[in-house]
């Protein structure tokens, strides 16, 4: 962790010519400072907090790295974003009887859907069995990814049933390689990151303005969903997935 | 977040924060107002404090979400077509020769991402490697061809002489 001071300054370890610039180009920067007391950046935080931090976008979901989406949405029918309200850094642990729920809904969902993928060679009823699904309070998201079909599915608990918010169906991919899915729904507004977990123990997922989330983890895969500001499928190389041992260190870092 | 939260990034605040203006400032050769992205930044560094502080580089983290700042920010404004030109007032002044952003964009992408990090933020050559992506032996590599092409600016140049 390099939290204050550099732990080495690099002029040590150049040549003179390079060192001389380096020196050369900080007396040019000398002048910059940011004169701004840390009050009035802590201060930034509560005035921010005042408004609202989560856009309500149109419905649509846009998936990077799933090639040939066809996208599903669900009714919605409320103006809240649930996604936040959900929300939890931890996600919970999905009973079989909700996985069973969960994947029921989301099979009923793309099965509908058949139709409009004719002619991308999808099976007629894609199966969730096997699915991935990371559950945050009552909004659960689900992943099935291999080299013959991807399947996203977001899916939230409401009088104890799970009704669909949107879904995602596409050709196949390389499910080692990071895919993040972008859903909006007049419901809510998420991002969703799925890949291989690398034989880490448990895997962290860090997209700029969220909260860390801590992802499910399981079967040499991981999944998290998180509440959305942005469409980071448009910039994917700015979420940070770090991949921790047992002891929570951190064997590596990776951006998709 | 507690006593102990708000003295850490205060410490880390006060130590970094002209690093992070000066990396942000020759990356964003287009900004008007670099430093109140990453006064913003920062400001989301203390609302993800208890990440960010065991983040393996913070600096490259407030960075990064200046510099998203910026995009998002450009992007906003290239919707709507702008009827007035703006022109900066004194308060948005920075002393920042516009020179020194257009010699480092002559840099290619690597070889500017390594002299931001390396250089101007001070982070690690293995840190560096993991924020960039590269493997640790290569930025040396990208460092001394950097150097040695912005040793060719006039403006570097002068300095050194």
């Amino acid at each position: 962790m390099n939290l204050h001071e550099p732990a080495n300054d690099v002029i040590t370890e150049l040549d003179p010519d390079d060192a001389a610039t380096v020196v050369a180009l900080r007396e040019l920067l000398a002048g910059v400072t940011l004169d701004r007391p840390v009050d009035e950046i802590i201060g930034r935080t509560a005035a921010r907090s005042s408004r609202s931090r989560w856009m309500l976008l149109a419905a649509a979901a846009v998936a990077c790295g799933v090639a040939g989406g066809v996208i599903l949405t669900g009714t919605g029918g409320g103006p809240s974003n649930i996604a936040l309200a959900e929300w939890t850094a931890t996600p919970v642990p999905v009973t079989a009887g909700d996985r069973a729920a969960v994947e029921a809904t989301c099979e009923q969902a793309v099965a509908a859907s058949g139709r409009e993928a004719a002619g991308s060679r999808l099976p007629d009823a894609p199966q969730f069995d096997g699915a991935l699904i990371d559950q945050r309070g009552a909004l659960a998201a689900v992943v099935r990814r291999d080299a013959s079909i991807d399947l996203t599915c977001t899916v939230h608990r409401k009088q104890g049933r799970w009704e669909l918010l949107a879904a995602t169906i596409g050709a196949g991919s390389d499910p080692t390689q990071v895919a993040v899915t972008f859903v909006t729904n007049p419901d809510a507004v998420i991002n969703i990151v799925h890949g291989a977990a690398r034989g880490a123990a448990a895997v962290e997922v860090d997209i700029p303005d969220s909260p860390t989330a801590n992802a499910t983890v399981v079967d040499g895969q991981f999944l998290a969903w998180l509440p959305a500001t942005f469409d980071w499928t448009e910039d994917p190389s700015a979420i940070t997935i770090r991949f921790l041992d047992a002891a929570g260190a951190v064997m590596s870092t990776t951006h998709p | 977040m507690t006593s102990d939260h708000i003295a850490e990034f205060s410490a880390f605040y006060e130590s970094s924060k002209d690093e992070c203006l000066r990396a942000a400032a020759v990356s964003m050769a287009n900004a008007e107002a670099p430093d109140d992205l990453v006064a913003e930044a920062f400001s989301r560094a203390w609302d993800q404090w208890p990440s960010v502080r065991v983040h393996p580089a913070p600096r490259a983290w407030v960075l990064r979400t200046a510099l998203n700042l910026h995009r998002d920010e450009w992007r906003r404004r290239s919707r709507p077509l702008r009827l007035v030109t703006e022109q900066p007032t004194e308060a948005d002044w920075l002393p920042l020769d516009p020179r020194i952003p257009e010699a480092v964009e002559q840099l290619s992408e690597r070889q500017r991402q390594v002299l931001v990090y390396r250089v101007l933020l001070g982070l690690s050559t293995a840190e560096t490697a993991a924020e960039i992506g590269i493997d640790a032996s290569t930025v040396p590599v990208h460092l001394r061809r950097a150097l040695s092409a912005l040793r060719t600016s006039p403006l570097i140049q002068g300095v050194s002489r």
